[in-house]
């Protein structure tokens, strides 16, 4: 069934379509979530809310990309739980389980003390930059599809990314793990 | 005529480096790649930010893919719970709440009370107030309907949910 009918038949109160739409984006979503929040049990908890804040609100799509708007619910519930977290001071990064990570896409293995420097700097980045990066090189988002989820024009996309980039680099390079 | 040499081209730099992440995701139209490609060509300090930016992306793209441990789907059952049945009863429960306050206020501010009796030219009786319509009746009426509302509402989706229980 493709995607548009699935969406019109959640639309209409079909939970069983609604629930192929998340079986076909939940393993994105919570990768997105994980890098945003750096902690998987936190991911966790915001994809299930956000897949409920979609059910509900999923009359309101407007037709266009499933993935970009689903995206978009994650991202700024990602953002509220971020808020949250500096308010209590608590931004840390929390070891992922073995057992949840899969597969590695680039062919590179990394070091853990390189995955972690690597999580910990792109926590470091400002959201907007954070949210750029991620939906770039996790998702592979396109510049157009990163700014219907950003809510904002290509140019401010190309010009957060490269950015966010230069900013993790700077900082990984602070920590000597590029030269 | 040196510094202004180097100058024009600090700001060329600049310029070339804001494109640079575009250049890597391919995302430039032909004629800013090719003023890219044509000024990393001549200038050895943008080739070297290039590389680093790469570096930098690799290391990104190199971090592992994690597999949900459960899955997100969302269950039947939230939806099913609440029919018609349950749906009009807490309707009805929520309609007499907001009348019994409506009552309430009204009867605290003193709205439901006679206006004073004209004096009549006999001995005035001592109770001059009197209640047009039994209020204080209405009130504790009201509260024992949404009592029986909430109860029924209370019973019918507790019934509903292990009906559904038993169903999975």
């Amino acid at each position: 069934m493709e995607e548009a009918e699935l969406v019109r038949r959640s639309q209409q109160g079909d939970v069983k379509a609604f629930n192929i739409l998340i079986e076909c984006y939940q393993k994105e979503a919570l990768n997105f979530a994980a890098r945003m929040l750096g902690n998987l049990p936190d991911a966790e908890d915001i994809c299930q809310d956000s897949w409920l804040a979609a059910w509900k609100s999923i009359k309101r799509f407007k037709g266009g990309r499933f993935r970009s708007w689903i995206l978009s619910i994650v991202a700024n519930a990602c953002r509220d739980e971020f808020r949250r977290r500096k308010k209590r001071r608590s931004v840390s990064v929390t070891d992922f389980p073995p057992q949840a990570i899969t597969d590695q896409r680039s062919g590179a293995t990394l070091s853990h003390e390189m995955l972690k420097a690597v999580q910990e700097a792109l926590l470091q980045l400002p959201h907007v930059q954070r949210l750029a990066i991620t939906l770039r090189e996790f998702n592979g988002l396109s510049y157009d599809e990163i700014a219907k989820v950003m809510g904002c024009s290509t140019g401010t996309v190309r010009s957060r990314l490269n950015r966010g980039r230069i900013n993790l680099r700077n900082l990984l390079r602070d920590r000597g793990f590029i030269e | 005529m040196k510094m202004w040499f180097k100058s024009l081209r600090k700001k060329e730099c600049d310029r070339v480096r804001e494109l640079l992440s575009p250049y890597i995701d391919d995302e430039l139209h032909s004629e800013e790649r090719l003023k890219v490609q044509a000024h990393l060509e001549s200038c050895q300090s943008c080739r070297e930010e290039l590389e680093s930016i790469r570096e930098t992306v690799s290391l990104i793209r190199g971090m592992p893919v994690i597999e949900p441990r459960r899955s997100f789907t969302i269950s039947e059952t939230t939806k099913k719970i609440w029919d018609s049945t349950l749906r009009a009863l807490s309707t009805a429960t929520a309609l007499v709440a907001v009348f019994l306050l409506v009552i309430f206020i009204g009867d605290i501010r003193h709205y439901f009370d006679a206006a004073p009796l004209p004096s009549p030219p006999w001995p005035q009786p001592t109770e001059v107030r009197e209640y047009y319509w039994p209020v204080r009746e209405t009130e504790f009426g009201l509260i024992g309907l949404i009592v029986v509302l909430a109860t029924t509402a209370l019973v019918y989706w507790r019934k509903r949910v292990q009906k559904l229980q038993r169903r999975k």
